[in-house]
Protein backbone atom coordinates (compact mmCIF):
# COMPACT_ATOMS: atom_id res chain seq x y z
CA UNK A 1 0.00 0.00 0.00
CA UNK A 2 1.47 3.32 -0.88
CA UNK A 3 1.08 6.07 2.05
CA UNK A 4 -1.07 8.59 0.66
CA UNK A 5 -0.05 12.45 0.30
CA UNK A 6 -0.64 14.59 2.75
CA UNK A 7 -2.70 17.12 0.80
CA UNK A 8 -5.24 14.08 0.52
CA UNK A 9 -5.74 13.69 3.90
CA UNK A 10 -5.04 16.51 5.58
CA UNK A 11 -7.88 18.03 6.68
CA UNK A 12 -7.10 21.57 8.74
CA UNK A 13 -4.92 23.99 6.97
CA UNK A 14 -4.65 25.84 10.07
CA UNK A 15 -2.04 25.06 12.73
CA UNK A 16 -1.08 26.97 15.60
CA UNK A 17 2.86 27.82 16.08
CA UNK A 18 3.71 29.19 19.69
CA UNK A 19 6.95 29.90 21.22
CA UNK A 20 6.61 29.75 24.88
CA UNK A 21 7.99 28.12 26.37
CA UNK A 22 9.65 26.19 23.56
CA UNK A 23 8.35 26.72 19.83
CA UNK A 24 5.97 24.46 19.06
CA UNK A 25 3.23 23.30 16.56
CA UNK A 26 -0.47 22.15 17.72
CA UNK A 27 -3.68 21.29 15.61
CA UNK A 28 -6.69 19.86 15.77
CA UNK A 29 -8.88 18.14 13.55
CA UNK A 30 -5.51 16.97 11.96
CA UNK A 31 -6.80 14.59 9.29
CA UNK A 32 -10.40 14.00 6.92
CA UNK A 33 -12.63 12.16 9.17
CA UNK A 34 -12.21 9.38 7.02
CA UNK A 35 -8.41 9.19 7.25
CA UNK A 36 -8.47 9.64 10.74
CA UNK A 37 -11.15 6.73 11.00
CA UNK A 38 -8.41 4.26 9.03
CA UNK A 39 -5.29 5.31 11.41
CA UNK A 40 -7.26 4.65 14.46
CA UNK A 41 -9.10 1.68 13.34
CA UNK A 42 -5.30 0.47 12.02
CA UNK A 43 -4.24 1.41 15.28
CA UNK A 44 -6.73 -0.86 17.32
CA UNK A 45 -6.11 -4.02 14.99
CA UNK A 46 -2.31 -3.73 16.40
CA UNK A 47 -2.96 -2.85 19.87
CA UNK A 48 -5.64 -5.84 20.38
CA UNK A 49 -3.51 -8.04 18.74
CA UNK A 50 -1.52 -7.37 15.37
CA UNK A 51 0.59 -10.38 14.01
CA UNK A 52 3.28 -9.86 15.59
CA UNK A 53 1.63 -8.33 19.19
CA UNK A 54 4.86 -6.62 20.01
CA UNK A 55 3.50 -4.20 22.31
CA UNK A 56 6.17 -4.01 24.40
CA UNK A 57 6.70 -2.18 27.90
CA UNK A 58 8.47 0.64 28.00
CA UNK A 59 11.99 0.86 30.20
CA UNK A 60 13.29 3.65 31.75
CA UNK A 61 9.68 5.01 33.89
CA UNK A 62 7.81 5.89 30.79
CA UNK A 63 4.59 4.00 31.80
CA UNK A 64 3.69 2.63 28.69
CA UNK A 65 3.46 0.11 25.89
CA UNK A 66 4.67 0.58 22.88
CA UNK A 67 4.66 -0.35 19.34
CA UNK A 68 7.81 0.39 17.44
CA UNK A 69 6.99 1.24 13.62
CA UNK A 70 9.62 -1.28 11.20
CA UNK A 71 10.23 -0.40 7.90
CA UNK A 72 8.09 -2.60 6.18
CA UNK A 73 4.89 -1.18 7.72
CA UNK A 74 2.00 -1.19 5.97
CA UNK A 75 -1.55 -0.10 5.90
CA UNK A 76 -2.60 3.78 6.83
CA UNK A 77 -0.32 4.16 9.86
CA UNK A 78 3.08 4.11 7.30
CA UNK A 79 1.63 7.17 5.87
CA UNK A 80 3.62 8.53 9.25
CA UNK A 81 7.03 7.74 7.63
CA UNK A 82 6.29 8.54 4.59
CA UNK A 83 8.39 11.44 2.63
CA UNK A 84 5.62 13.38 2.36
CA UNK A 85 4.90 14.00 6.25
CA UNK A 86 8.41 13.46 6.68
CA UNK A 87 9.23 16.33 4.53
CA UNK A 88 6.38 18.87 5.81
CA UNK A 89 7.60 18.31 9.52
CA UNK A 90 11.01 19.52 8.25
CA UNK A 91 9.70 22.22 6.47
CA UNK A 92 7.36 23.95 8.96
CA UNK A 93 9.61 23.44 11.96
CA UNK A 94 12.17 24.75 9.53
CA UNK A 95 14.86 22.28 10.94
CA UNK A 96 17.73 20.95 7.98
CA UNK A 97 16.99 17.02 9.12
CA UNK A 98 18.36 13.59 7.52
CA UNK A 99 16.01 11.19 6.30
CA UNK A 100 16.15 8.83 9.16
CA UNK A 101 12.64 8.45 11.37
CA UNK A 102 12.13 6.42 14.41
CA UNK A 103 8.32 5.97 14.68
CA UNK A 104 5.77 3.84 17.45
CA UNK A 105 2.16 3.81 18.39
CA UNK A 106 2.52 4.25 22.80
CA UNK A 107 -0.40 2.98 24.49
CA UNK A 108 -1.25 4.02 28.35
CA UNK A 109 -3.59 1.99 30.21
CA UNK A 110 -5.68 4.23 32.86
CA UNK A 111 -3.60 6.10 36.04
CA UNK A 112 -0.58 5.12 34.22
CA UNK A 113 2.03 7.24 36.31
CA UNK A 114 3.22 10.77 35.20
CA UNK A 115 6.69 10.82 33.14
CA UNK A 116 9.52 12.92 34.10
CA UNK A 117 10.59 15.72 32.09
CA UNK A 118 12.73 15.79 29.61
CA UNK A 119 14.11 17.09 26.29
CA UNK A 120 14.15 14.56 23.34
CA UNK A 121 17.95 15.75 22.35
CA UNK A 122 19.15 12.22 22.34
CA UNK A 123 21.11 10.33 19.74
CA UNK A 124 19.26 7.55 17.81
CA UNK A 125 20.97 4.81 15.77
CA UNK A 126 20.07 4.19 11.98
CA UNK A 127 21.55 1.38 9.87
CA UNK A 128 21.89 2.69 6.36
CA UNK A 129 20.95 2.55 3.33
CA UNK A 130 17.21 2.51 4.06
CA UNK A 131 14.94 -0.22 3.02
CA UNK A 132 12.25 2.13 1.38
CA UNK A 133 11.82 3.05 -2.08
CA UNK A 134 11.17 6.86 -1.25
CA UNK A 135 14.56 6.97 0.64
CA UNK A 136 12.80 7.47 3.93
CA UNK A 137 15.44 5.14 6.59
CA UNK A 138 13.02 4.25 9.35
CA UNK A 139 14.78 2.75 12.59
CA UNK A 140 14.84 -0.90 12.26
CA UNK A 141 15.75 -3.25 15.71
CA UNK A 142 16.76 -6.01 13.44
CA UNK A 143 19.40 -3.80 12.06
CA UNK A 144 20.90 -1.81 14.86
CA UNK A 145 20.19 -0.50 17.73
CA UNK A 146 18.55 2.36 17.52
CA UNK A 147 19.92 4.01 21.53
CA UNK A 148 23.45 2.54 21.29
CA UNK A 149 23.97 1.58 17.96
CA UNK A 150 25.10 -2.34 18.29
CA UNK A 151 24.94 -4.10 14.91
CA UNK A 152 22.23 -6.46 14.64
CA UNK A 153 22.85 -7.84 10.72
CA UNK A 154 25.20 -8.30 8.81
CA UNK A 155 26.75 -5.56 7.00
CA UNK A 156 24.77 -2.68 8.91
CA UNK A 157 26.84 -0.02 9.76
CA UNK A 158 25.02 2.28 12.24
CA UNK A 159 25.57 6.18 12.10
CA UNK A 160 24.42 7.91 14.78
CA UNK A 161 22.08 11.09 14.57
CA UNK A 162 20.49 12.92 16.79
CA UNK A 163 16.63 13.58 17.24
CA UNK A 164 15.59 16.84 15.35
CA UNK A 165 12.11 17.14 15.65
CA UNK A 166 8.93 15.33 17.66
CA UNK A 167 5.73 15.03 16.66
CA UNK A 168 2.67 12.97 18.85
CA UNK A 169 -0.31 12.22 17.31
CA UNK A 170 -3.61 11.72 19.80
CA UNK A 171 -5.91 8.85 18.08
CA UNK A 172 -8.30 6.29 19.60
CA UNK A 173 -8.63 8.47 22.83
CA UNK A 174 -12.05 9.10 24.36
CA UNK A 175 -13.70 12.84 24.45
CA UNK A 176 -11.20 14.39 26.53
CA UNK A 177 -12.76 16.95 29.52
CA UNK A 178 -10.48 18.75 31.42
CA UNK A 179 -9.08 16.75 34.82
CA UNK A 180 -9.03 13.53 33.09
CA UNK A 181 -5.09 13.61 32.46
CA UNK A 182 -3.29 12.47 29.96
CA UNK A 183 -2.23 16.24 28.58
CA UNK A 184 1.42 16.23 27.20
CA UNK A 185 3.18 19.25 29.40
CA UNK A 186 5.74 21.44 27.99
CA UNK A 187 8.26 23.19 31.00
CA UNK A 188 10.30 26.43 29.91
CA UNK A 189 13.06 24.24 32.38
CA UNK A 190 12.85 21.21 34.69
CA UNK A 191 11.64 21.92 37.54
CA UNK A 192 9.48 24.39 36.52
CA UNK A 193 5.45 24.70 36.56
CA UNK A 194 4.12 23.56 32.97
CA UNK A 195 4.14 26.42 30.87
CA UNK A 196 1.34 24.85 28.69
CA UNK A 197 -0.13 21.78 28.91
CA UNK A 198 -1.45 19.70 25.78
CA UNK A 199 -4.77 17.69 26.20
CA UNK A 200 -5.00 14.20 23.98
CA UNK A 201 -7.75 15.28 22.00
CA UNK A 202 -8.03 12.55 19.41
CA UNK A 203 -7.18 14.01 15.80
CA UNK A 204 -5.14 16.16 17.33
CA UNK A 205 -0.64 16.72 17.32
CA UNK A 206 1.78 18.27 19.46
CA UNK A 207 5.16 19.05 17.20
CA UNK A 208 8.61 20.72 18.11
CA UNK A 209 12.36 21.17 17.87
CA UNK A 210 14.30 18.81 20.26
CA UNK A 211 16.54 21.49 21.58
CA UNK A 212 18.25 21.89 25.32
CA UNK A 213 15.03 23.31 26.59
CA UNK A 214 12.19 21.29 24.88
CA UNK A 215 11.46 19.96 28.47
CA UNK A 216 8.00 17.98 28.11
CA UNK A 217 6.77 15.06 30.20
CA UNK A 218 3.77 13.08 30.26
CA UNK A 219 0.90 13.93 33.10
CA UNK A 220 -1.11 10.42 34.21
CA UNK A 221 -4.04 9.45 32.53
CA UNK A 222 -6.86 9.58 35.55
CA UNK A 223 -9.75 8.55 33.35
CA UNK A 224 -9.66 6.42 30.24
CA UNK A 225 -6.75 4.87 28.10
CA UNK A 226 -4.34 7.10 26.12
CA UNK A 227 -3.01 6.66 23.17
CA UNK A 228 -0.31 8.30 20.01
CA UNK A 229 1.60 8.06 17.17
CA UNK A 230 4.82 9.47 18.27
CA UNK A 231 8.00 10.27 16.02
CA UNK A 232 10.94 11.74 15.82
CA UNK A 233 12.89 12.77 12.65
CA UNK A 234 16.72 13.41 13.39
CA UNK A 235 19.66 15.97 12.35
CA UNK A 236 23.44 14.76 11.63
CA UNK A 237 25.77 14.67 14.64
CA UNK A 238 27.75 17.30 14.05
CA UNK A 239 24.68 20.28 13.15
CA UNK A 240 23.72 19.22 16.80
CA UNK A 241 27.13 19.37 18.76
CA UNK A 242 28.31 22.61 16.46
CA UNK A 243 24.90 24.87 17.54
CA UNK A 244 24.83 22.93 21.13
CA UNK A 245 27.86 21.77 22.11
CA UNK A 246 28.86 18.49 22.73
CA UNK A 247 26.97 17.98 26.43
CA UNK A 248 24.03 18.70 25.46
CA UNK A 249 23.74 15.73 23.58
CA UNK A 250 21.52 13.75 26.57
CA UNK A 251 22.97 10.19 25.99
CA UNK A 252 20.97 6.95 26.98
CA UNK A 253 21.60 4.93 30.12
CA UNK A 254 23.05 1.75 29.70
CA UNK B 1 -6.69 54.19 13.65
CA UNK B 2 -8.04 51.21 15.53
CA UNK B 3 -9.82 51.39 18.47
CA UNK B 4 -8.33 49.90 21.55
CA UNK B 5 -10.99 47.28 23.19
CA UNK B 6 -10.16 45.43 26.18
CA UNK B 7 -12.18 42.26 26.07
CA UNK B 8 -12.49 39.91 29.11
CA UNK B 9 -13.55 36.16 28.68
CA UNK B 10 -11.60 36.67 25.57
CA UNK B 11 -11.17 32.57 25.22
CA UNK B 12 -15.16 32.05 25.58
CA UNK B 13 -17.81 31.53 22.95
CA UNK B 14 -18.45 35.07 22.51
CA UNK B 15 -14.94 36.35 23.12
CA UNK B 16 -13.49 34.40 20.41
CA UNK B 17 -15.49 34.91 18.09
CA UNK B 18 -15.36 38.43 18.48
CA UNK B 19 -11.57 38.32 18.27
CA UNK B 20 -11.69 36.63 14.52
CA UNK B 21 -14.43 39.08 13.90
CA UNK B 22 -13.05 42.73 15.01
CA UNK B 23 -9.41 41.91 15.34
CA UNK B 24 -9.07 44.10 11.88
CA UNK B 25 -11.06 46.84 13.37
CA UNK B 26 -9.82 46.98 17.20
CA UNK B 27 -6.66 46.75 18.88
CA UNK B 28 -7.57 44.05 21.50
CA UNK B 29 -6.32 43.50 24.81
CA UNK B 30 -7.55 40.17 24.67
CA UNK B 31 -8.28 39.00 28.78
CA UNK B 32 -8.11 35.25 29.76
CA UNK B 33 -8.15 33.32 33.02
CA UNK B 34 -6.41 29.98 31.77
CA UNK B 35 -6.48 29.25 28.42
CA UNK B 36 -5.49 31.54 25.61
CA UNK B 37 -7.78 32.57 23.48
CA UNK B 38 -7.83 30.49 19.73
CA UNK B 39 -6.98 33.02 17.55
CA UNK B 40 -3.54 34.96 16.43
CA UNK B 41 -1.90 36.59 18.75
CA UNK B 42 1.82 37.51 20.11
CA UNK B 43 1.27 34.16 22.06
CA UNK B 44 0.26 32.13 18.75
CA UNK B 45 -0.16 32.80 15.52
CA UNK B 46 -1.53 30.43 12.34
CA UNK B 47 0.56 28.45 9.88
CA UNK B 48 -0.26 26.22 6.93
CA UNK B 49 1.36 23.05 7.15
CA UNK B 50 1.29 22.78 3.55
CA UNK B 51 2.57 26.68 2.30
CA UNK B 52 5.11 27.25 5.57
CA UNK B 53 4.89 30.96 5.81
CA UNK B 54 3.46 33.84 6.42
CA UNK B 55 -0.87 33.95 6.49
CA UNK B 56 -2.45 37.34 5.70
CA UNK B 57 -4.67 36.11 9.35
CA UNK B 58 -1.94 37.01 10.93
CA UNK B 59 -1.78 40.52 10.23
CA UNK B 60 -4.11 41.29 13.41
CA UNK B 61 -2.79 40.07 16.62
CA UNK B 62 -4.55 40.49 19.91
CA UNK B 63 -2.95 41.13 22.71
CA UNK B 64 -3.21 38.44 24.74
CA UNK B 65 -2.98 38.89 28.79
CA UNK B 66 -3.49 36.22 31.27
CA UNK B 67 -5.57 37.03 34.34
CA UNK B 68 -7.82 36.33 37.24
CA UNK B 69 -10.43 39.13 37.87
CA UNK B 70 -11.11 38.20 40.89
CA UNK B 71 -7.88 39.14 42.32
CA UNK B 72 -7.65 43.32 42.75
CA UNK B 73 -3.61 42.62 41.73
CA UNK B 74 -4.82 41.26 38.09
CA UNK B 75 -7.38 43.97 37.71
CA UNK B 76 -4.62 46.82 37.82
CA UNK B 77 -2.43 44.79 35.85
CA UNK B 78 -4.45 44.34 33.02
CA UNK B 79 -5.32 47.50 33.15
CA UNK B 80 -1.62 48.91 33.47
CA UNK B 81 -0.44 47.01 30.41
CA UNK B 82 -3.21 47.63 28.09
CA UNK B 83 -2.31 51.39 28.58
CA UNK B 84 1.40 50.36 28.30
CA UNK B 85 0.60 48.91 25.21
CA UNK B 86 -1.93 50.56 23.79
CA UNK B 87 -2.11 54.14 25.56
CA UNK B 88 -5.41 54.72 25.46
CA UNK B 89 -8.88 52.38 26.43
CA UNK B 90 -11.62 52.72 24.00
CA UNK B 91 -14.19 50.33 25.11
CA UNK B 92 -14.01 47.11 27.57
CA UNK B 93 -16.03 44.80 26.89
CA UNK B 94 -17.07 42.45 29.58
CA UNK B 95 -17.90 39.06 28.80
CA UNK B 96 -15.69 37.33 31.47
CA UNK B 97 -18.75 34.31 32.75
CA UNK B 98 -19.10 32.03 35.94
CA UNK B 99 -21.78 30.05 34.96
CA UNK B 100 -22.97 27.46 37.28
CA UNK B 101 -26.80 25.81 36.45
CA UNK B 102 -28.33 23.86 39.20
CA UNK B 103 -31.36 23.14 41.70
CA UNK B 104 -31.59 25.42 44.82
CA UNK B 105 -32.90 22.15 46.09
CA UNK B 106 -30.75 19.91 44.54
CA UNK B 107 -27.72 20.39 46.34
CA UNK B 108 -24.78 22.29 47.16
CA UNK B 109 -23.08 23.03 44.14
CA UNK B 110 -25.31 25.81 43.15
CA UNK B 111 -25.35 27.76 46.70
CA UNK B 112 -21.24 27.04 46.81
CA UNK B 113 -21.35 28.68 43.76
CA UNK B 114 -23.29 31.94 44.14
CA UNK B 115 -20.67 34.24 45.63
CA UNK B 116 -17.79 33.96 42.41
CA UNK B 117 -20.90 33.92 39.94
CA UNK B 118 -22.27 37.44 41.61
CA UNK B 119 -18.49 38.46 41.87
CA UNK B 120 -17.34 37.55 38.31
CA UNK B 121 -20.87 39.52 36.86
CA UNK B 122 -21.24 42.72 39.62
CA UNK B 123 -17.85 42.86 41.60
CA UNK B 124 -15.65 42.66 38.91
CA UNK B 125 -17.00 45.15 36.19
CA UNK B 126 -17.10 47.45 38.78
CA UNK B 127 -13.85 47.36 40.12
CA UNK B 128 -12.50 47.62 36.82
CA UNK B 129 -14.56 50.10 35.40
CA UNK B 130 -13.37 51.77 38.65
CA UNK B 131 -9.48 51.44 37.52
CA UNK B 132 -9.95 52.03 34.17
CA UNK B 133 -12.10 55.75 34.77
CA UNK B 134 -9.68 56.26 37.66
CA UNK B 135 -6.05 55.72 34.99
CA UNK B 136 -7.26 56.60 32.51
CA UNK B 137 -11.12 58.08 31.74
CA UNK B 138 -11.67 60.92 34.33
CA UNK B 139 -8.53 62.37 32.35
CA UNK B 140 -10.50 64.30 29.86
CA UNK B 141 -14.64 63.62 28.95
CA UNK B 142 -14.01 65.33 26.01
CA UNK B 143 -11.18 63.08 24.54
CA UNK B 144 -13.29 60.51 26.00
CA UNK B 145 -16.79 61.73 23.66
CA UNK B 146 -14.38 62.40 20.87
CA UNK B 147 -13.47 58.83 20.33
CA UNK B 148 -17.13 57.78 21.67
CA UNK B 149 -15.71 55.40 24.35
CA UNK B 150 -18.02 53.04 26.05
CA UNK B 151 -18.21 50.20 28.42
CA UNK B 152 -20.33 47.56 27.21
CA UNK B 153 -21.29 44.36 29.74
CA UNK B 154 -22.65 41.04 28.40
CA UNK B 155 -25.38 39.96 30.34
CA UNK B 156 -28.47 37.46 29.32
CA UNK B 157 -31.98 37.46 28.53
CA UNK B 158 -32.05 34.99 31.91
CA UNK B 159 -31.80 38.54 33.57
CA UNK B 160 -35.42 39.27 32.78
CA UNK B 161 -37.10 35.66 32.26
CA UNK B 162 -37.49 32.49 34.72
CA UNK B 163 -37.19 29.46 32.38
CA UNK B 164 -38.56 26.99 33.99
CA UNK B 165 -36.03 23.88 34.84
CA UNK B 166 -32.90 25.08 33.43
CA UNK B 167 -31.63 25.89 37.09
CA UNK B 168 -30.96 29.56 36.80
CA UNK B 169 -31.41 31.32 39.69
CA UNK B 170 -28.02 32.46 40.80
CA UNK B 171 -26.65 33.24 36.74
CA UNK B 172 -29.84 35.07 36.06
CA UNK B 173 -29.99 37.41 39.26
CA UNK B 174 -26.38 38.15 38.64
CA UNK B 175 -27.29 38.90 35.42
CA UNK B 176 -30.06 41.06 36.53
CA UNK B 177 -27.95 42.53 39.17
CA UNK B 178 -25.09 43.73 36.23
CA UNK B 179 -28.37 45.06 34.21
CA UNK B 180 -28.54 47.28 37.10
CA UNK B 181 -25.17 47.87 37.83
CA UNK B 182 -25.18 48.95 33.56
CA UNK B 183 -27.74 51.89 34.62
CA UNK B 184 -25.74 53.01 37.54
CA UNK B 185 -22.76 53.08 35.77
CA UNK B 186 -24.27 55.02 32.72
CA UNK B 187 -25.37 57.27 35.49
CA UNK B 188 -22.07 57.91 36.80
CA UNK B 189 -19.84 57.56 33.87
CA UNK B 190 -22.11 60.47 31.84
CA UNK B 191 -20.20 63.33 33.41
CA UNK B 192 -16.56 61.85 32.25
CA UNK B 193 -17.93 61.23 28.42
CA UNK B 194 -18.33 57.46 28.74
CA UNK B 195 -21.37 55.44 27.75
CA UNK B 196 -22.49 52.45 29.38
CA UNK B 197 -24.66 49.86 27.98
CA UNK B 198 -25.36 46.14 28.11
CA UNK B 199 -26.31 43.58 25.85
CA UNK B 200 -29.05 40.96 26.89
CA UNK B 201 -28.62 37.98 24.40
CA UNK B 202 -30.73 35.22 24.25
CA UNK B 203 -28.58 31.34 24.45
CA UNK B 204 -25.83 31.58 21.76
CA UNK B 205 -25.14 29.39 19.69
CA UNK B 206 -28.63 27.98 19.13
CA UNK B 207 -31.79 30.16 20.00
CA UNK B 208 -29.82 33.14 18.62
CA UNK B 209 -26.63 32.90 17.01
CA UNK B 210 -23.24 34.36 17.64
CA UNK B 211 -23.20 36.81 14.72
CA UNK B 212 -26.40 38.53 15.90
CA UNK B 213 -24.55 39.36 19.42
CA UNK B 214 -21.72 40.34 17.59
CA UNK B 215 -23.93 42.27 15.79
CA UNK B 216 -25.31 43.93 19.14
CA UNK B 217 -21.92 44.72 20.22
CA UNK B 218 -21.11 47.01 17.23
CA UNK B 219 -24.29 48.55 17.58
CA UNK B 220 -24.07 49.32 21.14
CA UNK B 221 -20.28 50.74 20.42
CA UNK B 222 -21.12 52.45 17.00
CA UNK B 223 -24.06 54.02 18.80
CA UNK B 224 -24.61 56.98 21.25
CA UNK B 225 -27.16 55.55 23.28
CA UNK B 226 -26.55 54.95 26.62
CA UNK B 227 -28.06 52.78 30.11
CA UNK B 228 -29.30 50.47 27.29
CA UNK B 229 -29.56 46.86 27.88
CA UNK B 230 -29.98 45.72 24.13
CA UNK B 231 -31.89 42.40 24.14
CA UNK B 232 -31.09 40.14 21.39
CA UNK B 233 -33.57 37.18 20.27
CA UNK B 234 -35.93 37.31 23.57
CA UNK B 235 -37.82 34.33 23.89
CA UNK B 236 -41.15 34.26 24.54
CA UNK B 237 -40.73 32.62 27.59
CA UNK B 238 -43.35 32.10 30.91
CA UNK B 239 -42.61 34.57 33.46
CA UNK B 240 -43.32 32.84 36.98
Amino acid sequence: MTAPEPDAVLQSRRWWRRDRPFTHFVASDVFTPAFSAELERDFRALLTGGPDKSFLRAKSGYDARIYPFSPAIDGPLSFFISRGWHDLLASLADVEVTDDISAALHHHEPQSRDGTAHNDLNPGWFAAPGARTDGINCASSERCDYKHGKPHAPGAEPVERIRAIAMIYFLNNAAWRKGNGGECALYSHRGAAPVETVAPVSNSLLMFECTPHSYHRFLSNRAGTRDSVVLWLHRRREDAVERWGERSIVAWSR
Amino acid sequence: MKRVCLLTGASGTLGTAFCRAHADRYDIVAVYRTRPPAVVSQLQRAVDPLEPGELPENAHPVFAVQADLTQDADIARVVEVALARFDRIDVVIHAAVQRTFGSILGGSALIESAEDQIRLNVVVPLKLAAVVAREYWQRDDRDNRAWNRSWINVSSAAAAHVYPGRGQSVYAAAKAAMNVMTRHMADEFRPIGVRVNAIAPNGFPGIVTTSSVLDGLRELDDGSMTGKILSIGRAAAKLS
